[in-house]
């Protein structure tokens, strides 16, 4: 079904010349460059050196240019490498309405709908902005994310547990820590090569994403360990939980094998330190007995 | 969704190949996840990567659809001049088009049911098929595991809330991939509607997917003589 979106006045110029304008469409308008730093760049300015979040900002930046501006709409596109070619619209919406699919294809820039006078806003700024805002949002996932598995790193899983304990004695939520280690990672990775050790990592991680709740918080924090944060789950539901993990099938590739050990907060450790050294302990008794019934 | 949680999802999303944006709408208590692909890049597995991503960061029931762009040459213009090009097409193939294999599209002025998603959640064994017409969504359930069976059911189910009296029932499923591969299934189903049974097939990213879609195409020509009742 071919989608034949409304082409705006100043988007249906881009175009080839028979695209016919959808009278139902929005009216998307690049804005030309020139003009001073505008409020909204400065605004930027600011955000960027205080938010955590980069998309926030690029968000925030559009609605405020169609409350401030009583527009119908507004996007950004970006196309720099690295982050490809990416469409933003106000409000996080979709494009896939009048309008806003013809975006897809437009040169990067900033559009409203309806057109600004030329100076009101400095797009380039507000363009060039957004790419840094995005980058930035790049890199605080990058920098929170493990590469291999694309669960939280280390760091991430120390910030997380600090937060869970200091909920969990103020006001007595409980949670689980189940610290799991893959089993003979350097065995596979002696017989069968790093790729195969890489792959046996991801194929658990992928599990771990695939039925972890909602909430739950999975990290590898070392080379084959990995820490599930399980927010309201008693000890008792770990073991049918994890034998979940290790039956899942995803397409043809079985689950490699795992050992774990748990410990619950706040009944049996209020302290970082003592909670992983106590789930640590039962994790090698487990490892153990793994060994012994070899 | 707390805020850093829906930009994990949204840039997630984002890092996929082809990827060029995404965007969100609440309905229903559900979370709508629109991606919007370019036409040239790889699609091995990018509906079940995304379906995944999704799933993992919504803290409600999510329906994603994707929708892929491509630019498409027009048919040769009669004149000497350069044939036009029209500047976008979503050929609706992992939008879940009712695609029936013939591109019929361009005659049907009428909207079409389309496929959202197939989702399952393992925790609770259901199977959910989440469909569009005319604005509206709608999701039919099965239990998952039901596997083809379930996802067709649950089509039936879903078509029957847009078209009350289409009826339908689902004689039979079956997968009929000869090379079964991660990316590729291929289902045939019959459904019997008043008198006759009415034979679908479709491909999909997993064999739920392909029987919905099998579902879909063996109710086409019904839904078409509906097509006043729908929605």
């Amino acid at each position: 079904m071919a989608r034949q979106g409304g082409l705006g006045r100043g988007l249906a110029a881009l175009l080839p010349t028979d695209a016919e304008p959808h009278p139902a469409g929005h009216l998307f308008a690049p804005i030309v460059a020139g003009g001073g730093v505008s409020d909204l760049g400065s605004e930027m300015v600011g955000e960027l050196a205080t938010s955590q979040s980069g998309l926030a900002i690029i968000y925030h930046a559009l609605d405020a240019l169609v409350a401030e501006h009583g527009l119908t709409d507004a996007a950004v596109i970006i196309d720099e490498p690295g982050l490809g070619r990416q469409v933003f619209r106000a409000g996080r919406k979709p494009l896939d309405d009048p309008g806003g699919e013809a975006l897809l294809d437009a040169p990067p820039g900033l559009y409203t709908d309806p057109a600004l006078s030329p100076g009101t806003v400095d797009a380039s700024l507000v363009t060039s902005l957004c790419v840094v805002a995005l980058r930035m949002e790049v890199l605080r996932y990058d920098s929170w994310h493990d590469p291999l598995t694309g669960l939280f790193d280390r760091r991430t899983f120390d910030r997380l547990l600090d937060m869970s304990i200091a909920r969990s004695v103020r006001y007595r939520w409980p949670f689980t820590l189940v610290l799991v280690d893959l089993d003979d990672l350097k065995l596979i990775n002696d017989a069968d090569g790093h790729q195969a050790g890489d792959a046996a990592l991801r194929a658990l991680a992928d599990r771990f994403r695939r039925v972890l709740r909602y909430g739950d918080n999975a990290a590898r924090i070392g080379g084959d360990e990995f820490a599930l944060i399980l927010p309201s789950t008693d000890p008792e539901a770990v073991p049918p939980l994890l034998e979940r993990i290790g039956s899942t099938r995803i397409g043809e590739s079985v689950c490699p094998a795992f050992s774990y050990g748990v410990a619950q907060c706040p009944t049996e450790a209020e302290s970082a330190e003592s909670l992983v050294a106590l789930a640590d302990k039962r994790l090698y008794e487990a490892k153990a007995v793994r060994h012994e019934g070899r | 969704m707390d805020p850093t949680s829906f930009d994990d999802l949204e840039l997630e999303l984002r890092k996929l190949p082809g990827v060029r944006a995404a965007g969100f709408t609440e309905r229903d208590d559900m979370l709508v996840v629109q991606v919007q692909v370019a036409g040239d890049e790889p699609t091995a597995n990018l509906s079940h990567q995304a379906a995944r991503i999704a799933y993992r960061h919504a803290d409600k029931p999510v329906a994603l659809e994707i929708v892929r762009w491509r630019v498409i040459a027009a048919p040769p213009a009669p004149a000497v001049a350069a044939a036009p090009t029209t500047p976008v097409e979503n050929n609706g193939a992992d939008a879940g088009e009712t695609d029936d294999g013939v591109d019929r599209e361009a005659d049907l002025p009428r909207q079409r049911v389309r496929l959202l998603a197939v989702l399952t959640f393992p925790d609770t064994d259901e199977l959910e098929v989440h469909l569009t017409f005319g604005g509206r969504r709608i999701i039919g359930r099965s239990t998952a595991a039901a596997g083809i069976t379930g996802a067709a059911t649950a089509t039936i189910e879903g078509l029957q809330t847009f078209a009350p009296t289409l009826g339908g029932r689902l004689e039979w499923c079956s997968e009929i991939s000869e090379h079964q591969t991660e990316t590729h299934y291929v289902v045939a189903c019959s459904v019997v509607v008043g008198d006759q049974s009415r034979l679908g097939i479709a491909a999909g990213g997993s064999r739920i997917e392909a029987a919905a879609r099998a579902t879909l195409h063996a109710l086409n020509r019904a839904l078409e003589h509906l097509s006043d009742t729908l929605g």
